[in-house]
């Protein structure tokens, strides 16, 4: 009964097609943005920093690319679960390349700025005019600030619909790249009014910038590896879905007492859920019908053993107090939401 | 148990209360910044502001005293120096017509070329030249290289009435002793020779040098220079003005060269 990217509903499938073409189309423009900062890179830290920044773009579409690819393989003897996880690992690996580069970017910057190197800008030849260039490199970076925000605003409605946090994240890290636009053209303006260090500090805004997301999506990548229960998108709350199964099996006559464990495979969701039946009513009938109930709940849904129990342990139970333990973001708002914490028992 | 869940939805709420506020503050924060630019560029677009400045202000200083520094290394025809007079050369031509167009006079100093470069970082000096190439002045810290201003091109020129081939595999050729270009001959399997004789049917040197001594300039190129001047890192102001004099004064540089050696 196991689901993958072949057999999404038609709306997904829908949006993955866009998805592609989107990320397809970004890449040739972000090879021109990527072109046009080369040539006007000059001396500037904050714009050498820019320019990696961009570089480093093209992993989260190619990642996705990839990995959407990959996961439509069909199962074998060797995956005999499919590759559903690709994406969870092309994930991880956008997310620990991002903070990588943000590190090598804070340190190469803060170098810079220790060594009081100083940026030098001088003049380019434009059909005959003699002009500094400076408002060349401004130029290029006004470009590089404008389709981003547009591809990224573009993108945000595929990632929500196939749940892709590999497309979540380059969406949202396209629409924040304005701000990394305007920094480099706040350094280059500074350079401009003799602050030499302006341009340094600039680029380290920038380089902090990329930390952050690095930091951030890989801590969220290795969660979902590491079987976290499963969050909503934007890794704000736990996802609904999870109250929704939850419900729907409490809800058959034949359940006494239950425990759901839910994780995410990508953007699919597999289970486990230990339950207690009334006596005398347990077959392999029911046991089917009930998996077949869940499955229909939503298309994430991929995979859910019902592993019938004489009685459920206490180890296997969640314990509602051990939330505190997870360092994670944005764990209170969820507490609140729910304020048994996480004893998804009956 | 009711109290507990109450304080702890009152207490998140709060804590999103000042999520917002960061938020709001945050997106202050970039507006103020994007005013700010709008100010800036309608400054710059005044042309009473000196736009791009210096840090240490190089330019502002010459005008004001009326003098500039300028160390000099002999490498001719670009700087030529003998004992007593004052130098000459292309770049020396050039360096005084520039003092002339900023009315101000020329401090000269004699220096080595590693001393010279070195000496801007110090700010003693305020221009650099000595016919350097782009990669001798990027990796030194404290100077900056204006724009290549000129490019020479090095190849190897045969006697006109060579035929053939012109592979260089065991033939001998010509190289002037002041040009570094003996270990590129070899490594092109030339075999190097210090004096021009009938024997000697290749030499090499610059493109236009070659051209004006009546040899045939082969297709095998052995280096490329690109000339530039050198001045103080940061001060982008000083090199904005010498740029734009050299962009306009430098278009006969290969006339004048030719023109030097006839």
């Amino acid at each position: 009964m196991s689901r993958s990217i072949r057999t999404m509903p038609e709306e997904q499938k829908k949006a993955l097609r866009r998805a592609r073409w989107l990320e397809g189309i970004w890449i040739v423009v972000l090879a021109t943005i990527v072109t046009a900062i080369y040539f006007a890179v000059g001396s500037s830290q904050a714009m050498k920093t820019a320019w990696i920044e961009d570089l480093l773009s093209f992993v989260p579409p190619i990642a996705f690319l990839v990995g959407s690819w990959i996961e439509g393989w069909k199962p074998n003897r060797r995956f005999p679960l499919g590759y559903i996880r690709v994406a969870s690992i092309a994930y991880l690996i956008s997310a620990v390349a991002l903070g990588g580069v943000g590190i090598f970017l804070i340190v190469d910057s803060s170098i810079a700025l220790i060594k009081q190197e100083r940026p030098t800008i001088g003049s380019a030849e434009l059909f005959g005019v003699t002009i500094w260039f400076g408002w060349v490199m401004i130029g290029a970076l006004a470009y590089s600030v404008v389709m981003p925000v547009i591809f990224g605003h573009l993108k945000m409605k595929p990632a929500q619909s196939l749940h892709d946090k590999t497309l979540y994240a380059d969406a949202i890290m396209n629409k924040a790249d304005w701000m990394t636009g305007l920094a480099g053209i706040v350094g280059i303006l500074g350079i401009g009014m003799g602050w030499w260090w302006a341009d340094a500090v600039a680029a380290i805004m920038i380089a902090l910038d990329v930390l952050h997301d690095g930091f951030k999506h890989t801590g969220a990548a290795i969660r979902d590896l590491s079987d976290e229960m499963p969050r909503t998108i934007d890794d704000k709350e736990f996802d609904p879905l999870i109250g929704k199964v939850q419900k729907t099996f409490e809800a058959l006559p034949w359940v006494r007492e239950s425990r759901l464990r839910l994780r995410e495979e990508g953007r699919f969701l597999a289970g486990t859920i230990y339950v207690v039946a009334h006596e005398n009513c347990l077959s392999a009938e029911v046991i089917d019908a009930a998996e077949a109930k869940l499955l229909t709940l939503h298309w994430r849904l991929h995979d859910i053993s019902i592993m019938p129990r004489a009685k459920i342990e206490q180890t296997l139970t969640v314990d509602g107090e051990d939330i505190h333990a997870l360092p994670a973001v944005g764990r209170p708002a969820a507490k609140a939401h729910n304020p048994r914490g996480l004893t998804f028992t009956t | 148990m009711r109290n507990v869940i109450k304080t702890n939805s009152f207490s998140s709420q709060a804590r999103r209360g000042a999520l917002n506020g960061v938020t709001i503050r945050i997106s202050l924060l970039y507006s103020r910044i994007v005013v700010l630019l709008v100010a800036c560029s309608m400054l710059i677009a005044c042309d009473d502001i000196r736009f791009p400045r210096d840090p240490e202000k190089t330019l502002e200083t010459v005008l004001a005293d009326g003098e500039m520094t300028v160390a000099f290394a002999d490498n001719p025809p670009w700087v030529t120096f003998h004992g007593k007079e004052p130098p000459q050369g292309i770049e020396v031509d050039l360096v005084r017509a520039f003092a002339e167009e900023l009315d101000v006079a020329i401090d000269w100093k004699r220096l080595g070329a590693f001393s010279a470069l070195e000496g801007l970082e110090r700010g003693d000096i305020d221009l650099a030249i000595g016919g350097f190439d782009r990669k001798d002045v990027t990796p030194v810290a404290g100077a900056a290289p204006s724009f290549v201003y000129f490019k020479e091109v090095f190849a190897v020129g045969a006697r006109p009435a060579t035929t053939g081939s012109d592979e260089l595999e065991e033939r001998k050729v010509y190289v002037p002793q002041d040009l570094p270009l003996t270990k590129i001959v070899e490594n092109k399997g030339g075999i190097p020779v210090e004096a021009w004789s009938d024997a000697v049917d290749y030499a090499a040197g610059p493109r236009w040098l070659l051209e004006t001594k009546g040899l045939r300039p082969t297709e095998i190129e052995l280096h490329r220079a690109e000339h530039v001047m050198a001045v103080r890192q940061g001060e982008s102001a000083w090199l904005m003005r010498l740029e734009r004099f050299l962009r306009r004064e430098t278009k006969d540089i290969e006339a004048r060269l030719r023109e030097i050696v006839q």
